[in-house]
């Protein structure tokens, strides 16, 4: 905060050198159409070129420009799926200007313009890597929150869900994972301000992070993602790594996402509303016997076991959803231009367990003015809050699922649903509050000069609390814990851009700039335990209570050059560098640089091209960036403690003063081509990326007395990989047409080098060069179904330990289908689907289980064996050669080893599939309706060989981890939604 | 242009990037004088984790050492607060050894690179008579014991002469006794030249005595050292003196690990059922083995018995806060007993022992046994004297070792939840297979030491 006034200044100087209005002015006025129908065209974008004067068609296409300089004027139009339309006019002052515009069809959108890792606005034929891009106007199903906006829409963009918990985020990973240590989740940015983007902390009662009764909450992370209403979106841009990111420097090597929020448009106020109404429910997984695990029982349910806890009731529910959205944009057709996007969202959704409830409120206020002539502001302000109930979940000994799936061997004792239900005696509560609010100045002094400052700052606050009341079944004198969590990030950033144009074939935009981060995350909790008697108590009330505060700030700042070269507007080259520090380096590190290079060549302009062919790019690009190590990692440390009351010291982390971030390099060649008159589009990627100086958790040696790992450069890693991604338009008829599309995606991660640090597990994962990161490594079964004493040895893929490395625990290959059937009246079916392969999981709950002897489905078969006289029968170790080799290893609960619980994960779901009908005819005075009804995740196939579980519920801190591991939850419920949006 | 160039400029100097977050304390910081009584304190607190408690880096060498030697049996959990399986078993191998490795290593770390640093930053003069250095020498001390009694080798770092360490190579696990031996003489020195004779210095210069009484004992079983030298220094302890390592009902990470490990905070998780100490307190109702029976089973199917078993856990540690005892005077009468049983006398040895009994008003044992029965009635009083207290595993190897005269009562009394209790074990650290004696080198070591293969 100590830089804000530095800000400060800097805004009111730009307010200094600004000029007025120009007071020869005129105005532009007209109509926006689609060539081919002459319908208007709803939402383009229409500009004074070298300004910054533009506003957006209105429902009917018209817009409407004021105070456009007297003179010349080239208006630029662009809309989504259509090319760029330029008109020269002379602007008459004092004077509107009619004119109207007529957009053809463009699919590759070659110039429309990005700005998701390019120093400034840049046109899509200028990029040289991939940028993914979704636009929620061609988005058929209503996303519920913005990580199913996010799910399989673009190769290389992988969204797993983590569990069926209320409030439950997804793990992203673009591209695969790019470090073994430090987070690989994305970083994210709305409207060009920095947001948080790492996983909320998980609930985890009591509230000491190193303690293993940390397990009492829900066991799950949300994710700052999901504050964003989808509906308050416009499009998102997604870059997928340091061939791209280069110009966020140190933090981007995971590729960033950036998220646009809507503006208004020009004109009357436009107003929607819509409602979703729906219900989750929870698809079957155990087994035919064992459905759901004992959740829910096979046939029909005589009720709900928290309304009433008797013999054949459910666990889980239908859970009923509902969304209610309103928004209103427009523009006043004043000399400032002024447009403004109001939106406010409220949701209550149930979940499946009885405990489970999200509710949501949130509202977004965007508004754009122009201050002078040559300087326009825009600001974007949004509130969020969510109250999270849920229900206690994971490996939580006083969780219900958990208690549940184990039935009689559970630690009640008993699968008696009474028993079971006083667990339920409790509350456990998150709320989280998010402000994001941020402005950006454009300040054009000349037309072939424009400079672009944004300022921003996104706190959320968070509140986690568990009541484990007196008389609580589990803690009978009751515990309270609650934990306040507040996380910040400053962001200012400055971007400048000189257009040169050095001969009629030639130009060039040079572009510097430089951007400063602050995070900050202050976080106090209180534990109380013991309270006098029952009532709703407070920390204080307790006989025993703790505190606990951890404070966090990590700064990074730098700043950049960049020359775009551009010859005939088909060949671009573009040159960048980027210095960063970051308070997180050793002291003697001192700036990191990370240069890129990229090139396009848009082959289709070329004279010699046939354009039946149609539009063909061709690009590549190579560049850096990086990923800082933690706050404290650079000093050598010691841990303050107590003992029976009185203060101490132990070892920390040994330090490493000479630690730095690790370097990615990625390099990418790709094409993106729209032939055959459109009917077929094409995106084609290869990519490799190369993380060296990688960041490693080094273990120490134990006898040298510091237990931590330290985080050092050593070692690298790689991934390679395609995307590939086409569409063709099968059918095109004037009442109906069908679309088919589908994606490719692999991912091949390997590590290569150690630096001469042992190979070591790492968050349920192994690192060991020839392998790919955070290896699945555990014990082969080679004969599991033979009736034979168990074959372990590693024959193959072995570790420098002899274990077996069964392959990485991340996707090597992502499949996504689509479908659009358009049929007459404006009916759509839409449907999409995906397929994950080549990752491995381990079954942690199944192991938990057995390893305790709990009577488990997937040894349905040897139990009559082991236990002829009945479960209560002691183990018959003589009949163990009756057994499978496999369930010899599991069914024996002396030979259970969780090494030998990994499953490959393999899956498809239908993501959504959706049908939407324009209702405008039912509803008077409106411009459309528009209702929509769709299944999310309905149909599913799961490679047997998991046996009991989706791959999709690993829970815990899954957004940021590298490892999959089921534990004691529920799989992600299908979700049916019938959705109305109205538009006046 | 001015104007990025300006704005370039203001963001340049907006790169301070300079940041110092509280929480964690800079390694530097502790040479100040205001923190050398955190230092020793630390050094208590990881030596109380290592021998177990709830902390993440504490060890479980008094749970599961407990378990390999029968001071207890599993009665459910594998995992949280559970005995793993090989445990249960009676394995101790390098991968379940790793964390306690770890933290028996910090336990010795740390008050030895307390010495080092006071050393290094305090004036001479203090350092030969301050009770901070005496302190420091006497954890190192009893850390350095309790990994000669519970591992089976050793790995010590060697320092250079700029004060860092290399990293060690494997050796006898004695060489903990000689360092341990070596710690409690340090100490016994520093505290005796520091002139006080307040009641908490005598207090630590006894435990100083019957820490190195203790290691001293051990040197002798593995004839490293003469039972005199370690009779010398228990005959200077009074019989009820003792000192403790303190847990903590303060925060969760102090609790005492092996009773919160049976808190019914949802885990059950061990019991007496089927061990020697369930018929032994039931005959003599002796203080020192007491059980609580609960009306409960443990919280999980234990495999090894078929099914679940009642849950009667060990009521020596009845509160979350209960220390363990590191040395006391009774164990210096036992030390006194066994040396005279080395000497052939085992009236003497009886005697020694019966004054113990006759404190705790139980049945004198008869003066005139056998060699041969002393040494068992010698096994015996010390099970049940130091019971629970993470030195039964170092007294079954010596012996066991040594083929040391006498029986054993460490085993399984109960085969199964519908089992008698038997006279004699059904199962016993040799039969039906031998136990471990000792945890392995951690396989943390194995994997990070280029000294240690």
């Amino acid at each position: 905060m100590t830089r804000l006034p530095l800000y400060v200044g800097f805004a009111l100087g730009l307010a200094v050198t600004a000029y007025p209005l120009a007071a020869q002015t005129g105005s532009v006025e007209g109509t926006v159409t689609a060539a081919a129908t002459r319908e208007p065209v709803v939402g383009a974008e229409v500009t004074i070129a070298g300004s910054n004067i533009g506003v957006r068609t209105g429902s009917d296409g018209r817009f409407a420009l004021r105070n456009v300089p007297a003179g010349p004027r080239e208006v630029r139009v662009l809309a989504i799926g259509y090319r760029l339309a330029t008109l020269r006019l002379t602007v008459s002052a004092d004077q509107v200007n009619q004119t109207s515009v007529q957009l053809t069809p463009s699919v590759l959108q070659l110039d429309a313009v990005v700005v998701t890792g390019t120093a400034g606005l840049a046109r899509v034929r200028e990029v040289g890597n991939s940028i993914a891009q979704v636009n929620l106007s061609q988005v058929k199903d209503p996303p519920a929150n913005m990580d199913q906006l996010l799910q399989a829409r673009a190769p290389g963009l992988n969204v797993m869900q983590t569990s069926g918990m209320a409030g439950e985020g997804a793990q992203i990973r673009l591209r695969g994972a790019v470090s073994v240590s430090q987070s690989n989740q994305p970083i994210v940015y709305i409207d060009g301000i920095r947001v948080r983007s790492e996983g909320y902390r998980r609930n985890r009662p009591p509230f000491d992070d190193s303690n293993s009764n940390a397990f009492r909450g829900a066991n799950y992370q949300a994710s700052p993602l999901n504050d964003i209403n989808p509906a308050d979106v416009d499009h998102i841009e997604v870059i997928k790594g340091s061939a791209a990111s280069t110009l966020y420097g140190t933090e981007a090597a995971a590729g960033v996402i950036q998220i646009f929020t809507k503006h208004g448009g020009t004109g009357a106020p436009r107003w929607s509303f819509e409602t979703g109404q729906g219900i989750a429910q929870l698809r079957p997984f155990g087994t035919d016997s064992v459905p759901y695990l004992n959740l829910r029982p096979a046939g029909s349910p005589t009720g709900l076991c928290h309304e009433n806890p008797a013999a054949g009731c459910s666990w889980i529910r239908n859970a009923y959803r509902q969304r209610y959205t309103g928004s209103v944009g427009g523009g006043i057709s004043g000399s400032r231009g002024f447009q403004y996007f109001l939106s406010g969202t409220r949701e209550d959704n149930d979940g499946v367990l009885p405990l489970d409830n999200e509710k949501k409120f949130s509202t977004r206020g965007n508004f754009s003015v122009n201050l002078f002539d040559n300087v326009r502001l825009d600001w974007n302000t949004t509130y969020a809050n969510t109250d999270l109930s849920n229900t206690p979940s994971g490996n939580n000994a006083q969780g219900l699922v958990l208690n549940v799936y184990r039935q009689e061997q559970n630690y009640r004792h008993s699968g008696d649903p009474k028993l079971i239900d006083s667990l339920l005696n409790q509350t456990l509560t998150t709320g989280i509050e998010r402000l994001i609010t941020g402005g950006t100045v454009t300040y054009t002094p000349l037309s072939w000069f424009s400079n672009r400052f944004t300022i921003g700052y996104d706190q959320a606050n968070q509140e986690n609390r568990n009541l484990r009341p007196f008389g609580f079944v589990a803690a009978p004198q009751g515990i309270l814990v609650d934990e306040q969590i507040r996380y910040s990030i400053l962001t200012a950033d400055y971007v400048g851009n000189v257009d040169l144009h050095l001969s009629p074939a030639l130009a060039s935009t040079f572009s510097v700039g430089g951007q400063s981060i602050t995070s900050d995350e202050v976080r106090t909790a209180a534990y109380g335990e013991i309270f006098p008697g029952p009532g709703l108590p407070v920390v204080s009330n307790a006989a025993l209570f703790l505190a606990n505060e951890s404070r966090l700030r990590v700064v990074n700042a730098g700043f950049f050059f960049q020359d775009v070269m551009k010859f005939r507007d088909r060949y671009f080259l573009t040159g960048g560098i980027r210095f960063d520090g970051n308070s997180a380096f050793g002291k003697s590190l001192g700036l990191q640089a990370y240069p890129k290079i990229s090139g396009s060549y848009v082959i289709s302009d070329e004279p010699f091209w046939p354009a039946s062919v149609g539009e063909v790019k061709l690009r590549g690009a190579l560049g850096w960036s990086g990923r800082a190590p933690g706050a404290f990692d650079a000093v050598r440390t010691q841990i303050p403690c107590t003992s029976a009351g009185l203060s101490c010291f132990l070892p920390g982390s040994v330090g490493n003063p000479d630690i730095g971030p690790e370097r990615t390099r990625e390099a990418e060649l790709g094409l993106d081509a729209a032939l055959l008159k459109n009917r077929i589009t094409l995106e084609a990627t290869w990519y490799h990326r190369l993380t060296t100086d990688a960041l490693f958790s080094v273990r120490q040696i134990p006898s040298d007395g510091y237990l931590r790992s330290q985080l050092a450069n050593v070692g690298s890693l790689s991934n390679t990989g395609i995307e590939l991604a086409a569409n063709a338009t099968v059918v095109n008829q004037v009442d109906w047409g069908l679309e088919l599309g589908g994606t490719v995606y692999t991912n091949h991660g390997l590590v290569r080098d150690l630096g001469g640090a042992v190979p070591f597990a790492a968050g349920g994962g192994w690192v060991e060069p020839g392998f790919p990161p955070m290896a699945a490594r555990g014990i082969i079964i080679n004969n599991p179904n033979d009736i034979a004493a168990p074959d372990t040895v590693c024959r193959s893929s072995c570790s420098s330990h002899g274990f077996h490395i069964f392959g990485p625990q991340q996707p090597t290959l992502i499949l996504g289908q689509q479908l659009t059937l358009r049929l007459p009246k404006g009916i759509t079916l839409s449907a999409r689907g995906e397929y994950q392969g080549g990752a491995w999981i381990q079954d942690g709950a199944s192991f938990n289980a057995l390893s305790r002897s709990v009577r488990w489905p997937t040894c349905a078969r040897a139990y009559p064996i082991l236990y002829p006289g009945g479960l209560a029968d002691s183990l018959h170790t003589g009949s163990i050669p009756q057994l499978t080799a496999r369930e010899r290893k599991e069914c024996v609960p002396v030979n259970t080893n969780v090494d030998t619980f990994w499953f490959p994960q393999d899956f498809w779901k239908l993501r959504d599939v959706t049908l939407t009908i324009p209702v405008g005819w039912a509803i008077r005075r409106v411009s459309s309706a528009t209702l929509s009804i769709t299944a999310q995740n309905y149909l599913k196939w799961i490679n047997p060989d998991l046996r009991l579980f989706d791959p999709e519920m690993v829970g815990r801190d899954a957004l940021n981890s590298q490892n999959r591991d089921i534990s004691e939850h529920i799989p992600p419920p299908a979700v049916i939604t019938v959705n109305l949006r109205v538009v006046f | 242009m001015r104007t990025s160039l300006t704005a370039v400029a203001l963001l340049l100097t907006a790169c301070d990037t300079s940041v110092t977050n509280p929480g964690l304390t800079p390694d530097g910081t502790l040479d100040k004088p205001e923190a050398w009584p955190a230092i020793v304190v630390g050094a208590r607190r990881a030596l109380a984790d290592a021998i177990g408690s709830a902390s993440a880096t504490g060890g479980q060498l008094l749970y599961w050492s407990a378990a390999v030697t029968f001071e207890i049996n599993p009665a459910g959990s594998t995992g949280s607060f559970g005995i793993p399986t090989d445990v249960q078993a009676g394995i101790l191998n390098d991968a379940t050894s790793s964390a306690d490795w770890a933290s028996s290593n910090q336990a010795r770390f740390v008050p030895e690179d307390a010495v080092r640093r006071f050393k290094r930053v305090m004036p001479d003069t203090l350092f030969g008579k301050s009770l901070l250095v005496g302190q420091a020498y006497l954890y190192a001390g009893f850390a350095n014991r309790t990994l000669g009694e519970s591992f089976c080798q050793s790995v010590i770092p060697l320092q250079n002469p700029d004060g860092s360490l290399s990293p060690g190579s494997l050796g006898s696990h004695t060489l903990y006794f000689l360092r341990a031996d070596t710690a409690f003489t340090n100490a016994l020195a520093v505290f005796t030249a520091s002139g006080k004779t307040d009641t908490q210095t005598t207090n630590f210069i006894r435990a100083a005595r019957a820490g190195r009484a203790s290691v001293r004992a051990d040197l002798a079983s593995w004839g490293l050292g003469p039972w005199s030298d370690a009779t010398a220094d228990a005959a200077l302890v009074p019989d009820t003196s003792k000192f403790l390592l303190p847990y903590a009902a303060a925060s969760p990470d102090q609790y005492n690990y092996l009773y919160w490990a049976r808190a019914n905070q949802s885990f059950r998780a061990h019991t007496e059922w089927g061990t020697f100490y369930e018929g032994y307190y039931r005959t003599t109702k002796d203080a020192r083995a007491k059980w609580d029976s609960t009306g409960m089973s443990g919280d999980a199917a234990v495999a090894k018995f078929g099914g679940s078993v009642p849950f009667w856990p060990e009521a020596k540690y009845a509160t979350t806060a209960a220390p363990v005892r590191l040395s006391s005077g009774w164990e210096m009468r036992l030390i006194e007993a066994e040396a005279a049983l080395t000497g052939g006398n085992a009236a003497a040895a009886v005697d020694s022992m019966n004054r113990r009994r006759a404190n705790l008003s139980l049945p004198l044992y008869d003066r005139t046994v056998s060699l041969d029965s002393a040494w068992t009635l010698l096994k015996t009083e010390r099970a049940v004297e130091l019971w629970l207290e993470t030195r039964r595993l170092g007294d079954l190897r010596r012996w066991i070792t040594h083929n040391v005269p006498g029986a054993y009562i460490d085993g399984t009394y109960r085969g199964s939840s519908t089992d008698f209790l038997h006279a004699t074990p059904i199962e016993t650290m040799t039969a039906p297979a031998a136990r471990a004696l000792c945890f392995a080198v951690g396989r943390n070591e194995r994997e990070t030491n280029p000294n240690v293969p």
